[in-house]
């Protein structure tokens, strides 16, 4: 029976007995229907530096390797400061992150001190040597050690379809902006505006924002959705006197959700949601708490931003 | 087929002796005291200090070999067949890139070569200076450990050298070493006898064990990973043995008899600290919070204890290492049968003396560690935050059977409310309680958005508004700006500053139950709720509390014991006062 190949991994660590997993947003598509379906406990991480910090805890307590299921974009750097715990405490951490595409981030060279052994796999790789390489990656977690492993090259596409109830339902509810709504936010907002957007923009969605407001910011250095909200709000007070917009979707607040509390965030700061779960009201609410003005997108037609008394976040549905 | 051209007067009839550079005299004393004798050296400027040092002691067993490529095969040669390890020693520019074929085979044989590659300092690097070239980085399988020894300025760099050199040549039994030892070019060799440096050998057999010396022996635990049954009855089955205490805090998971957190007597007068002098500190753990504990222990030697063998100098009184595990070092000293205990007595008393003087104090992270550590009920759990929370519980013991942890690891204020979920999420049945200030609990906010959140967790977060460890009156910052920290080193005013609602909207939508208090009274009245093994909902408790009153609680707690005035500073005291009068 052909497998992908991080199931094949994960098999083979979890017969190792590695039988806590803490599974990060990048990589729940990918890892956490595969888990679900298998019956396998695993914790969803509400982005990497909490689940690293959970895999520690959850390691200390119940004295047993974790292992940490991550994708091989830029949100894996989140995990720096929760390694460095482990690595200091001697917790036996698996780090284990998934590529599908060719790399995007130079995982090899890290800090000296968060892994004492950083293991790679590829599909190239003959099954001896990747069994060797689990094995390798086992002693080292026997003996308290972080370790990290790469696997790359691996395409998430074979998996099987009937196989992926669970991943069906995760995709049904991923979320893109429509046009439409890009069409309103951009007329509310004035053509002098900065504007910051999340991941998830299709390239003809940025043209319809570009066409009317020439200033755009987006992350696409590590196209990551950790940061997007700090990093308007960073734009923001260096720039006190120009709107600054952000399009992001709930995950991206998510990530940054302590900085609705940073006490520099000032009345040019428009933060547009687009929900997912109803941790959107959440969301909302804890903005509101912080004395921001929530508003719908469906009642602030016709209404101008040019001037805000307050910092504003505007739910898209 | 020439030798004969080098004979003992050419060697030693120079008028020369050692080197006066100090990272020199120190390795060779290490040299001589690990028992590492044969070198092969390789002409040059750069290292002829070191090897002019080594012409000159007749301990050396010298061969010279031009290429280096050649002396580093010669010398995996002589280690191999003497089987004892061996030094090359070569100078600067590319010469030490000429080692690396014969290294990787000495890496993949584990053959005890010894590579001394020669630099200017390191600050040369990157400005074109002939002849320096860079080796921060040594191909992995080239050596098993390579440092730097720089030029000497002060007595901090002699003991960093001296840790780093016995460490590195303790690791000759695994394969090559790389040391890379900076020159001034002096041309004084005038150093007729090496100063002593500190030999610091690595015990891996608990067979051949050195014996324990006299006076009194505590055993410092840092954070440890939770002790077995077994590593608990050797560690108290020894201290019987040897009237030998531990001092262990909230970090150290350990569980056992003569366990002292000794936190609050340490952060009293100096008086006190002289009646804790330790003569050997065996050093169990990893990194520790204790600042109190440690940063008053001068003990006259440490003993480091731990499977890996590295040379951690924490307390810089390292005498020893053994490589091995706890139950396998502690057992082997059971041998003394000392029948008193007056050690862990002595200082149980002063703890005692300590507890019972507690002075009164305003609502604070100290008053509700002093209501709530008493009430946590037996096989709980409790995390702190990093550092006010860890400190103000230090000064309490919890009850037994309470067990309790901190990211004392990594030392970071931005996860330690996810590391009590992923605790929690291990025994649900358990109360895994948390104590963290305001910043840590912001930090880590959207944990609370985890799904699945664990019923079982019982948050105390202590807001004062700001990282209140900035305003306590001993800190370096308060005494220099004041109450100036508030603008940006304490990070005051976010969150809401102090807001009554943002904690609670969010524990609300995310099923835990909230209770704020402000006051004394309403803390007492929800500790109840807060400790009961009712585990259907995690409850957070939000304490305000006021920074100058966390403050004043901690000077309070530092003057239980003050130290008399010694006799000259009284008279002085009334000199003083006779003028102004």
């Amino acid at each position: 029976m052909t497998k992908p190949l991080f199931e094949y991994i994960i098999d083979k660590i979890y017969n190792k007995d590695v039988k806590r997993f803490v599974v990060c947003p990048s990589a729940i598509k990918d890892c956490g229907c595969y888990l679900y379906k298998h019956g396998i406990p695993y914790v969803e991480g509400i982005d990497e530096r909490s689940a690293g910090y959970i895999a520690t805890g959850m390691s200390h307590e119940a004295n047993e390797p974790v292992a940490i299921l991550c994708s091989g974009n830029s949100t894996f750097r989140n995990l720096t400061s929760a390694m460095t715990e482990a690595y200091y405490r001697k917790l036996p951490i698996l780090v284990l992150t998934i590529d599908n595409s060719a790399d995007l981030i130079n995982q090899t060279v890290n800090p000296q001190d968060i892994f004492t052994a950083h293991c790679c796999i590829s599909n190239s790789l003959s099954i001896s040597d990747i069994d060797n390489t689990v094995e390798e990656v086992i002693v080292n977690l026997n003996n308290d050690k972080p370790v990290f492993l790469e696997l790359t090259g691996y395409n998430r596409t074979i998996i099987e379809s009937e196989d992926n109830t669970h991943a069906m339902e995760l995709d049904a509810s991923s979320y893109l902006y429509s046009d439409d709504e890009i069409k309103r936010i951009v007329s509310l907002i004035s053509q002098t505006s900065c504007v910051h957007i999340g991941s998830k923009f299709s390239n003809s969605q940025k043209t319809i924002i570009t066409k009317r407001i020439p200033e755009i910011y987006c992350n696409d250095g590590a196209n990551a959705v950790d940061g997007r909200l700090a990093t308007l709000i960073g734009s923001s007070v260096v720039a006190k006197s120009q709107l600054h917009v952000g399009i992001f979707s709930e995950d991206e607040c998510i990530y940054d959700l302590n900085m609705f509390g940073n006490r520099h965030v000032g009345s040019n700061v428009i933060v547009f949601i687009k929900g997912k779960t109803d941790m959107c009201a959440t969301i909302l609410e804890y903005a509101e708490n912080l004395d921001w003005d929530v508003m719908s997108l469906d009642k602030v037609d016709g209404m101008s931003f040019d001037k805000i008394s307050k910092p504003v976040i505007v739910k898209i549905n | 087929m020439n030798n004969e051209y080098i004979d003992d007067t050419l060697r030693y009839a120079t008028g020369q002796y050692y080197t006066v550079e100090k990272n020199k005299q120190i390795l060779l004393y290490l040299l001589k005291q690990w028992g590492i004798k044969k070198v092969v050296v390789s002409p040059g400027a750069t290292n002829y200090a070191l090897v002019g040092s080594m012409q000159h002691d007749a301990f050396f067993e010298m061969y010279s070999c031009v290429d280096e490529r050649g002396a580093s095969y010669m010398a995996l040669g002589m280690a191999k067949k003497a089987k004892e390890p061996v030094i090359i020693s070569c100078t600067g520019a590319t010469s030490s890139r000429n080692y690396m074929a014969a290294l990787t085979e000495a890496y993949y044989s584990k053959t005890p070569i010894l590579v001394v590659t020669s630099s200017l300092s390191q600050a040369c690097i990157g400005h074109l200076r002939a002849q320096v070239t860079d080796r921060s980085h040594a191909p992995i399988d080239t050596c098993v450990k390579s440092i730097t020894i720089d030029n000497i300025k002060d007595e901090e760099d002699v003991w960093s050298a001296t840790v780093k050199i016995n460490e590195a040549l303790s690791l000759l039994k695994n394969g090559p070493v790389h040391i890379n030892i900076c020159t001034t070019y002096t041309n004084d060799f005038s150093c007729k006898e090496l100063p002593v440096a500190k030999y610091i050998p690595l015990y891996e057999s608990a067979k051949e064990l050195p014996s324990l010396p006299n006076g009194r022996i505590a055993i410092f635990i840092g954070s440890h990973k939770k002790f077995t049954e077994r590593q608990t009855q050797s560690i108290e089955r020894f201290c019987k043995n040897h009237n030998a205490v531990v001092l262990a805090d909230h970090t150290s998971g350990y569980y056992g008899k003569f366990r002292l957190n000794m936190a609050l007597p340490f952060f009293q007068g100096k008086t006190v600290f002289k009646e804790n002098q330790v003569n050997l500190l065996i050093h169990l753990g990893e990194i520790s919070g204790d600042y109190y504990t440690f940063g008053r222990l001068r003990p006259a030697e440490v003993w480091r204890v731990s499977d890996d063998g590295a040379y951690r100098d924490f307390f810089k009184f390292l005498t020893k290492v053994f490589a091995m595990s706890e139950e396998c070092f502690f057992d082997a000293y059971c041998d003394r049968n000392v029948t008193t205990n007056d050690y862990y007595h002595d200082c149980q008393e002063l703890l005692s003396k300590c507890r019972e003087n507690l002075p009164e104090v305003g609502f604070s992270n100290i008053w509700m560690a002093s209501q709530l550590s008493q009430k946590l009920p037996a096989d709980s759990v409790i995390h702190f935050g990093i550092l006010n929370s860890l400190r103000s519980w230090d000064f309490f013991d919890l009850p037994v059977g309470v067990e309790s942890a901190s990211n004392v690891g990594g030392f970071g204020i931005d996860g330690c409310v996810s590391s009590v979920i992923g605790a929690a999420m291990v025994n649900p049945d358990k109360l895994y309680f948390c104590v963290v200030g305001d910043l840590t609990m912001f930090y880590d906010i959207n944990s609370l958005l985890t799904k699945d959140l664990p019923k079982n967790l019982r948050i105390l977060e202590i807001n004062n508004g700001r990282g209140t460890e900035f305003r306590n009156y001993n800190h370096l910052a308060k005494i220099a700006f004041g109450n100036s920290v508030d603008a940006y080193i304490a990070a005051c005013a976010h969150n809401g500053a102090q807001s009554h609602t943002l904690l609670k909207g969010i524990c609300e939508n995310c099923g835990i139950d909230y209770v704020a208090c402000e006051t004394k009274p309403e803390f007492e009245a929800v500790i109840d709720k807060f400790t009961t093994r009712d585990i259907d909902r995690s409850i957070v408790i939000e304490a305000f509390t006021d920074s100058d009153v966390e403050s004043d609680a901690l000077k309070a707690f530092s003057a239980i014991i003050v130290d008399p005035l010694p006799k000259r500073g009284i008279r002085k005291i009334k000199r003083i006062m006779k003028i102004k009068s």
